[in-house]
């Protein structure tokens, strides 16, 4: 929603707590979150995540937006909820932090 | 960073503007990449900073942070007015929190933010009066990590 632009992942953090991504998020990952106040792009800018997505097709306000453009974070919203997104991530290949999956 | 400098900043916080929770923590940032603060330590200082505004946000009338970047080390001080702390030692328990449903509703509240700050800081001191407000002073070695 905010402006396009390509970024590498190396990988994925999904939390509506902002204390757990700023203790447990690595930087470049995506953030699935359900928190939609400017709280998520503040705190993805402060992890250095590489950009947020928004589920459950929750309405994200021009608060969100504009905290988007601020803090350069690309902004995104999915009708999917954590649990799915989460799952077709992994199946495009996008890897867990731990090595939990097993092998196929 | 030229070794040499050494500069003072200061950014107050206001209670309960939650819409302004993060802006604090990201000036931080900003001036400390601007300083040649080198990575490792400004995504350190950061986090502190960004739960440490958001405790003086969620919980106090008004407070204010200040920054010290001096040759060795950064220093940062989190002073508030509020209902202060009533046992610190209990706040910094993993998961035990006070905050209100409108922290939580904000993605905070739940209970990792002293200990978030005590990981990532090299040294915290944290006092408080009840009644009075909370004080607290971060150390951030710069150089040879102490941290682990």
């Amino acid at each position: 929603m905010a402006a396009r632009k390509d970024v590498e992942l190396t990988g994925c953090f999904a939390a509506d707590l902002m204390s757990d991504v700023l203790a447990f998020a690595r930087p470049a990952s995506l953030l699935l979150t359900g928190l939609t106040t400017d709280q998520a792009l503040r705190t993805a800018a402060i992890k250095h995540l590489a950009a947020v997505v928004v589920v459950e097709g929750k309405p994200v306000g021009s608060d969100m937006i504009e905290a988007a453009r601020e803090e350069g974070i690309p902004l995104y919203r999915t009708p999917l909820s954590v649990f799915e997104s989460c799952g077709l991530l992994s199946l495009a290949g996008l890897r867990p932090y731990r090595d939990c999956l097993p092998s196929s | 960073m030229d070794q040499e400098s050494s500069s003072h900043h200061e950014f107050p916080v206001l209670g309960k503007a939650y819409f302004m929770g993060g802006r604090a923590s990201t000036s931080v940032k900003r001036v400390l990449a601007a300083a040649g603060v080198e990575d490792e330590v400004i995504q350190r200082v950061s986090v502190a900073c960004y739960e440490a505004e958001m405790n003086v946000v969620l919980h106090a009338r008004s407070g204010f942070i200040s920054l010290d970047i001096l040759p060795d080390r950064i220093v940062l001080e989190v002073h508030d007015q509020g209902p202060g702390i009533e046992d610190v030692d209990l706040a910094m328990t993993r998961g035990w929190s006070s905050a209100s449903d409108e922290a939580r509703s904000l993605g905070f509240g739940a209970g990792m933010g002293l200990p978030n700050i005590k990981d990532h800081a090299d040294d915290m001191r944290i006092e408080s009066t009840p009644g009075r407000g909370v004080s607290m002073v971060l150390t951030f070695f710069l150089g040879d990590r102490v941290h682990d």
